[in-house]
């Protein structure tokens, strides 16, 4: 017994992972580059960097293994330390250099000041400087044949213009800038160091961690994750709590008594109508629903100006999802009404709404709660169609939003949430069967 | 062939068929879905002009005036754009499904015959699957798909922004219920004498599944057809109520979603011809699929 529990809560964390794992493939390296649309057009590709630095998106995808090159300035001058390019030269932009100071991400700042430009995989000595560049060239296209100069101001107003034409490979550059006739040392190129610690500072990793803490931020609102759920969440539990106790009484009420009257009239009619109410369209019955309120009563029928607007699309939940379970549920009395002890229960003389309620309905209830409680993560997340259509700010309606605006972590936070209560809820209904069934093997 | 075989001897297909012959309901709902899938390959190639019928003098007018059943926003037959909207839900939940099934079929015989580690990857990957809502992973392969093409500058170039990305992504998440039948279904039947004796003989597991195992689970995915069709219509709406459906096409989704401005002042008869016509495919699918099951695996109820 502690074995199974143990296996299956293995079983749990595995399937959260993969989730994190899907969630990640098909919202981070799919999506790509987000910052377009969060970040504004004018304001150019510094701002763009910005935000993903600040979102973490400038990271590398799986493992960190990324190395950078950094301009030391030792002077200590008074004045700005940058760096520029010559008028035919593009390789500010092509390394991606920072124009901001660089901060390492140590307690102690370091007695220099430091630029870095791109972050690249397994940056050595040897790598090329086309490969570091993404083979952008670093000439302009209409000033071929110009001499390319990368142009470091150091903060004591020194100036070295570094020639790129011969240079090839990183350590080229770093030997390039140290042996300029203008530098005595002042000045220095190297390839950052590497740290283990490094190699977790990854986007994927950092996904994991903001999914597990619910800590990530929304890119259009700069919430948490956890913010977003408290406030919205209870919109979402306003409409699903009631429809799905709701739902769930009829459902159980209409199923007892079309298994008290099988083979009936009363059964096949029943029967039939909610073969009937499953093939209607979803979005039909909004529509219909909606439009009988606006004849009816107009304030209710959108938003959530009255309190009672929201029983509308509670009522429209229950009808829906009505035909299905009363299917379901008629099949599980069904079969236990075909069995051995109702049949030698009658034989002895006890009514059958005796055996019905005393003994069938017991017996039934093991399936019918895991239904009830696999259904229940899905509907925290509320009715994501019914809370679009019927504008009420709830999480579903939150995610279809975020999800037409790649506002990736509240994606991925929603989507997250929503896992981890249906692996619970699973592995509650996996533990309440072992428990109250003895006949279940553990495997 | 048929000699030799045991005179009561009647295969499971024949039996099914004679079963769901003598049954006046399932022999109807199987003429509703052929006569639908006819509609479907016939009215684009009857309607071809359809789009170019506007007439904006015409539009919004009531059944039984100009048209049949009215006109919608653009002046044109609403009872052609139903016909047309057959197209798109007919393709769209015959190829989810014909993408689905055979993945699920054959993951999971693999996972059910092979168990260990393989059966313990397929299980972890469907579990993963079917806990992230539907219609989450739904929608964010649409997005991932926008602006996509496959087969690109080949004879069988498919752009996944149109109706294409919808019935892929459809087949892509559609695989699970399947896969989680078959796999038990394949447990089962790998323990029984007639595997032990294939597997005696000397015969690969590949040709174990494909000769033994598969004709076996076969019936699985044939009554989860019927499931997987009502679920792709289903969403088809749903896709197309959040603007990222089939785009280009008059389908029944999009009628639904047009109607929504149009049922509020009155004007009906969109809306009612496309629930009408989807009400009956499903409604047959349904039917069908609850008869087939009685008929191929009467253990299942």
């Amino acid at each position: 017994m502690g074995r199974y529990i143990i296996r299956r809560l293995l079983q749990s964390v595995l399937t959260v992972f993969g989730v994190m794992l899907i969630t990640f493939v098909l919202f981070r390296i799919i999506a790509g580059d987000v910052s377009s649309s969060y970040v504004n057009q004018k304001l150019g590709m510094e701002a763009r960097r910005a935000f993903n630095e600040k979102h973490r998106l400038d990271r590398p995808a799986l493992f960190n293994m990324h190395r950078r090159l950094e301009l030391v300035d030792r002077t200590m001058g008074s004045g700005v330390f940058a760096v520029r390019d010559s008028g035919s030269s593009r390789a500010v932009r092509a390394f991606e250099i920072a124009l901001a100071p660089w901060q390492p991400r140590e307690k102690e700042k370091p007695p220099e000041l430091t630029v870095a430009g791109r972050l690249v995989f397994n940056l050595s000595r040897a790598t090329r400087l086309s490969d570091m560049t993404g083979h952008k060239p670093l000439v302009s296209q209409e000033r071929q044949g110009a001499l390319p100069f990368l142009v470091i101001v150091l903060s004591d107003g020194t100036v070295l213009p570094v020639a790129l034409q011969t240079i090839t490979t990183c350590g080229g550059l770093c030997d390039a800038i140290a042996a300029h006739p203008a530098n005595k040392g002042r000045c220095e190129a190297r390839i950052s160091q590497w740290r283990i610690g490094q190699l977790f500072d990854s986007q994927f990793f950092w996904h994991l961690y903001e999914n597990i803490t619910f800590s990530g931020r929304s890119y259009a609102t700069d919430q948490t994750i956890m913010q977003t759920i408290a406030e919205r969440g209870r919109f979402s539990l306003s409409i699903t709590v009631p429809a799905m106790a709701l739902g769930w009484l009829l459902a159980m009420v209409l199923a007892c008594l079309v298994a008290f009257y099988r083979d009936s009239f009363v059964d096949r009619v029943t029967v039939f109508i909610t073969v009937l109410g499953m093939c209607v369209p979803y979005l039909a019955y909004m529509l219909f629903v909606q439009w009988v309120m606006f004849k009816i009563a107009p304030e209710y029928a959108s938003g959530l100006a009255s309190p009672f607007s929201i029983y509308v699309p509670v009522f429209i939940s229950v009808i829906a999802g009505l035909g299905a379970s009363v299917r379901f549920y008629r099949v599980i009395f069904l079969n236990e009404i075909n069995k051995d002890y109702v049949r030698t229960a009658r034989a002895k003389g006890v009514p059958l709404t005796g055996i019905l309620f005393k003994h069938v309905i017991k017996n039934c209830m093991l399936p019918i709660l895991t239904d009830v409680i696999s259904g229940i993560p899905f509907l925290i997340m509320g009715a994501l169609i019914l809370e679009k259509f019927f504008g009420i700010p709830g999480l579903g309606d939150m995610l279809l939003t975020s999800i037409t605006s790649r506002d990736v972590p509240v994606i991925t936070g929603l989507t997250f949430f929503t896992t981890i209560l249906f692996v619970i809820s699973l592995l509650v209904t996996d533990i309440l069967y072992a428990v109250f069934d003895p006949r279940v093997r553990f495997r | 062939m048929n000699a030799q075989q045991p005179k009561a001897g009647r295969s499971l297909w024949r039996d099914a068929y004679r079963r769901l012959r003598r049954d006046p309901v399932s022999v109807v709902c199987l003429v509703v879905i052929a006569c639908y899938t006819l509609i479907a390959v016939f009215s684009p190639i009857i309607l071809s002009g359809w789009d170019a019928t506007y007439n904006y003098e015409l539009r919004n007018r009531a059944p039984f005036s100009e048209f049949i059943l009215g006109s919608d926003g653009l002046g044109r037959s609403v009872v052609q754009k139903t016909l047309l909207g057959a197209h798109v839900s007919m393709t769209v939940g015959f190829m989810a499904n014909i993408i689905a099934i055979p993945f699920g079929l054959l993951l999971g015989a693999f996972a059910g015959f092979f168990g260990r580690r393989i059966d313990d990857v397929i299980v972890w990957f469907y579990t993963t699957l079917s806990s992230i809502p539907s219609i989450i992973l739904l929608i964010a392969l649409k997005f991932a798909f926008a602006d996509k093409k496959i087969f690109g500058a080949t004879p069988f170039e498919i752009d996944l922004a149109g109706m294409a990305g919808v019935y892929i992504a459809l087949g892509m998440i559609g695989w699970v219920s399947t896969c989680r039948l078959v796999r038990a279904e394949t447990m089962k039947l790998k323990e029984l004498d007639f595997v032990v004796a294939a597997r005696a003989s000397g015969s690969s597991d590949l040709r174990i599944i494909m000769r033994h195992i598969l004709p076996n689970v076969i019936h699985i995915a044939i009554i989860n057809f019927s499931l997987g069709f009502v679920g792709a219509i289903n969403y088809e709406v749903i896709l197309s109520f959040l603007n990222i459906g089939v785009q280009d096409l008059p389908s029944w989704g999009r009628m639904i979603n047009d109607a929504r401005m149009d049922f509020v002042v009155g004007r009906w008869w969109e809306l009612v011809s496309a629930t009408a016509a989807m009400f009956i495919i499903v409604l047959a699918w349904n039917i069908f699929g609850d008869r087939l099951r009685d008929a191929l695996d009467p253990k299942l109820k």
